[in-house]
């Protein structure tokens, strides 16, 4: 019909949006942080200037020295290679209890926001699980449990499940009142169908940015265990290790708390402003005013 | 009009002079261009234009109230008696508003703070602006509540906006806007969320106050309907600009610009085309006996009672009813959305009310949907092909033909085959409402029921759209459940109707015989309340015109 005036098609959304001249300079800051901090941890043995777990009575609390980058601890290992190991098990915390709570929130949340016989149920099973405090929960698994990095994950994950499974829900309840849900049931859409084509991806952006947030919580957690000395063993380097043996010297040698400290604090600035990013990024109204 | 003779010696409250607004960020996209109108006391200003015309941005630059990160003022004026608005301070113009002018909008509801009773509301605009005590606020809240005709003002005052209608809630917006005595009184389509009764309703009580005030109001709407019922003047606008401006009089009798033709021409009219003959005999949905009771907080509300009618194949029935009638509730039970308390549902020769859950999927296919807001209807995550053959893959049928199939439909609706590749959002309104109505064909429906499938257009839209509807059935021979509030839209498409009234079907005949003949005094009130009953004449004058290339 000539009456229509037809748009010309554009270039698509997420291209335009990889256009690094649209990000905040904080962004990207953030994000170099985070890709130093993620190398670090990959090619630990070939930035580490020497083992991080080796012991030198002889160097025992040494300061800054080309030798020693950052020093040395009361054992006389080398605080720079302990500090860029150490970056390994945070990651690797972070990273596995975002996963876990991505793993066992999702579907969860999901089935609980579609199949309402089954929400009330779940939903108070998630309330207990959220009436547990997540520190005590973490010390009394440990406790009964080897310390490991597996432990540490698993007792990190579980109290985050029941947010990202609310999360889930939420939106859920909210995106099945859409008409084009109705729509797709009324084309004979099966529950499975309209669950993976039309709710799922409404729960992406949410998701991705509560992620962030589980992976910042998860890093900071694993160094509160580690320093209050239940979390992964004394030996592995870990940024919470590093302080809590450093904590007696503090007097003496400041550095030892003051530099995984600092790189702990860069990591999780880093991954939250990311996560402020990603939600302006992923906003709908925000991505409307833009196009 | 007898405010003309008024007006001739009353003062100009607003005057509008080139008023220019672009966009503020990014290349400057002009909104407004030139814009210009004066309005007198005790006179009605109708600005009307269809949705992007720059109606509402011109009253809120009069209000100062332009959001200042997205549109920025480039060049005129807006004299409030002899005041220019764009050189108030923002003190000033806090101190303009409510006191010298003031505003009431389309959503009252949302307009209405939900947490603070009516009363306390109106109150709080004279806590602002005036210095009287308690005890006279209390009293002049509750003058300014009965003077807009509200029932037992003093009850009124303590209740909460929920506990109101939508035409008391809008009655309360305007005892607020005028309590001050504004000189001009700004209306952004204040009674499009309203009944038609509702509207007339509210219509009649703004007018009457300007009469007893020698307030100057500038009113905005879309519907030419309402223009006629309550301007003096109009301006019509089109992208950013006044297309033409006059006497009410002059510009709905004879419009010189073609655009007007065109709006004019584009209303439906309330008399119907003489009726088609039945073509088949074919019954595509029965309906006998259809109950739905909800229970809201446990007490029984019976939405739907003993609804029943007959569509034949090719047919179209339309439901007409006011907010509250339980039209959509027939619909989604139709649908199968709801399951019906009680009755018997036959779609093409078979009962369907009591299927199994995996019966009732396969039986979806034979009655789909057109929902009434097409950006909602249409996943915006999804491509048109992705949305398009979802139906079909639903039911096993091979990819390729149904792309095929859906390329074949979007021609029927009037869309190129390249709109499979796109995003909902690079539509406009009426070509996303196309795109669902393609969608419903997909499956081949012996029923579509389209639930106020063109209420959310502008006017020529509704036109193109109404006319696809028709021709579809022509070619297809699909039944059509038309639901729908608006008379006129009814009149043009619907071969027989049935009228509706808190649950109960109160009148049901052919489309003709319920409008020039109505048998309930309910259907005649309808009638009665429709804006604007003397355009039908002019608008059939420039039909023709509704064919226009924008």
């Amino acid at each position: 019909m000539a009456d229509l005036s037809f748009p010309p098609k554009r270039p698509s959304g997420f291209m335009s949006s990889l256009g690094l001249h649209r990000f905040h300079w904080l962004t990207l800051a953030a994000c170099a942080t985070m890709l130093i901090i993620v190398l670090m941890a990959l090619a630990a043995p070939l930035i580490a200037p020497h083992s991080p777990i080796l012991m030198n009575p002889g160097q025992r609390l040494q300061p800054m020295s080309a030798e020693h980058l950052l020093g040395t601890d009361a054992l006389g290992r080398d605080l720079f290679s302990r500090i860029v190991y150490g970056a390994r098990v945070s990651l690797m915390v972070g990273a596995g209890a975002a996963l876990g709570a991505l793993i066992f929130g999702l579907p969860i949340g999901l089935i609980s926001g579609y199949f309402r016989m089954l929400d009330p149920f779940i939903m108070r099973v998630m309330d207990g699980m959220m009436a547990i405090p997540g520190i005590l929960f973490a010390v009394a698994l440990i406790a009964l449990v080897e310390p490991s990095v597996p432990t540490v994950i698993i007792a990190i994950t579980i109290p985050e499940i029941p947010l990202v499974v609310r999360l889930v829900r939420a939106r859920l309840l909210s995106a099945r009142e859409e008409p084009f849900v109705e729509a797709a049931v009324t084309m004979g859409g099966t529950p499975f169908s309209i669950l993976v084509r039309h709710l799922l991806p409404a729960t992406v952006a949410p998701l991705t940015i509560q992620l962030t947030y589980v992976f910042a919580a998860a890093i900071l957690i694993e160094s509160a265990l580690s320093f209050l000395g239940i979390g992964i063993g004394a030996e592995t380097p870990t940024w919470g290790n590093i302080m809590a043996s450093g904590r007696l010297y503090f007097a003496i040698n400041p550095w030892m708390i003051l530099w995984p400290a600092l790189v702990l604090t860069l990591c999780l600035l880093s991954i939250n402003i990311i996560g402020d990013a990603l939600r302006d990024l992923l906003d709908p109204q925000h991505k409307k005013r833009g196009a | 009009m007898s405010a003309d003779i008024v007006s001739a010696a009353a003062s100009t409250v607003l005057s509008v002079r080139d008023l220019s607004v672009t966009t503020a960020s990014g290349a400057a996209v002009p909104i407004l261009q030139g814009v210009s109108f004066d309005i007198r006391a005790g006179q009605t200003l109708c600005i009307v234009g269809e949705s992007g015309s720059g109606k509402s941005v011109t009253s809120l630059a009069t209000m100062g109230l332009l959001p200042k990160a997205e549109l920025s003022v480039t060049g005129g004026a807006i004299f409030l008696d002899d005041e220019n608005v764009l050189d108030a301070s923002p003190a000033r113009l806090r101190r303009l508003r409510a006191s010298r002018m003031s505003m009431i909008f389309q959503e009252p509801m949302t307009a209405l703070n939900p947490l603070m009773t009516v009363g306390r509301q109106v109150e709080e605009v004279l806590c602002y602006h005036t210095d009287l005590q308690a005890g006279e606020r209390r009293a002049r809240v509750i003058a300014a509540l009965s003077e807009v005709h509200l029932p037992n003002p003093e009850d009124m005052a303590l209740r909460y906006p929920h506990q109101l209608s939508g035409g008391q809630r809008q009655r309360v917006m305007i005892a607020m806007a005028l309590a001050l005595n504004p000189r001009l009184l700004i209306a952004d389509e204040p009674t499009t969320a309203l009944d038609v009764s509702t509207q007339r309703q509210i219509l009649s009580l703004i007018k009457e106050l300007q009469r007893k005030h020698e307030t100057a109001v500038l009113f905005i709407t879309h519907d030419m309907g309402v223009v006629t019922d309550i301007a003096d003047n109009v301006v019509v606008m089109r992208k950013g600009r006044v297309v033409e401006h006059g006497p009410v009089a002059n510009v709905i009798q004879a419009p010189t610009e073609r655009y007007t033709r065109k709006l004019l021409g584009s209303i439906p009219s309330l008399v119907p085309p003489m009726p088609r003959e039945i073509v088949s005999e074919r019954l595509a949905l029965e309906v006998a006996g259809l109950e739905k009771t909800f229970f809201p907080g446990g007490n029984p509300v019976r939405a739907v009672q003993d609804v029943s009618f007959k569509l034949g194949t090719g047919r179209i029935l339309g439901i007409v009813g006011e907010s509250g009638s339980g039209k959509s509730t027939v619909a989604r039970c139709v649908m199968l959305l709801e399951r019906p308390t009680a009755g018997s549902l036959v779609v093409a020769g078979s009962d369907v009310a009591g299927l199994s859950r995996e019966a009732l999927r396969m039986h979806r296919r034979r009655i789909q949907m057109v929902f009434q807001d097409p950006n909602r209807s249409l996943n915006p995550r999804r491509k048109i092909a992705q949305t398009m053959i979802e139906g079909p893959l639903n039911y096993g049928a091979p990819k390729a033909e149904s792309l095929r199939k859906a390329a074949e439909l979007l021609e029927l609706v009037g869309l190129p085959a390249e709109a499979l590749s796109r995003y909902p959002h690079q539509f406009s309104g009426g070509q996303r409402q196309r795109i669902a109505i393609a969608r419903a064909l997909m499956l081949d429906p012996e029923v579509i029921v389209a639930d106020e499938a063109v209420s959310a257009l502008d006017v020529s839209v509704q036109a193109q759209v109404i006319r696809l509807l028709k021709d579809i059935r022509e070619r297809l021979g699909v039944a059509l459940l038309f639901i729908t509030h608006d008379l006129r839209v009814a009149a043009q498409i619907c071969d027989d109707i049935i009228v509706m009234q808190r649950g109960v079907v109160v009148e049901s005949n052919t489309c003709r015989a319920v409008l020039t003949q109505p048998a309930h005094t309910y259907t005649r009130d309808l009638i009665e309340a429709a804006p604007g009953r003397d355009l039908d004449q002019v608008s059939r004058r420039w039909e023709s015109y509704v064919h226009d290339i924008d």
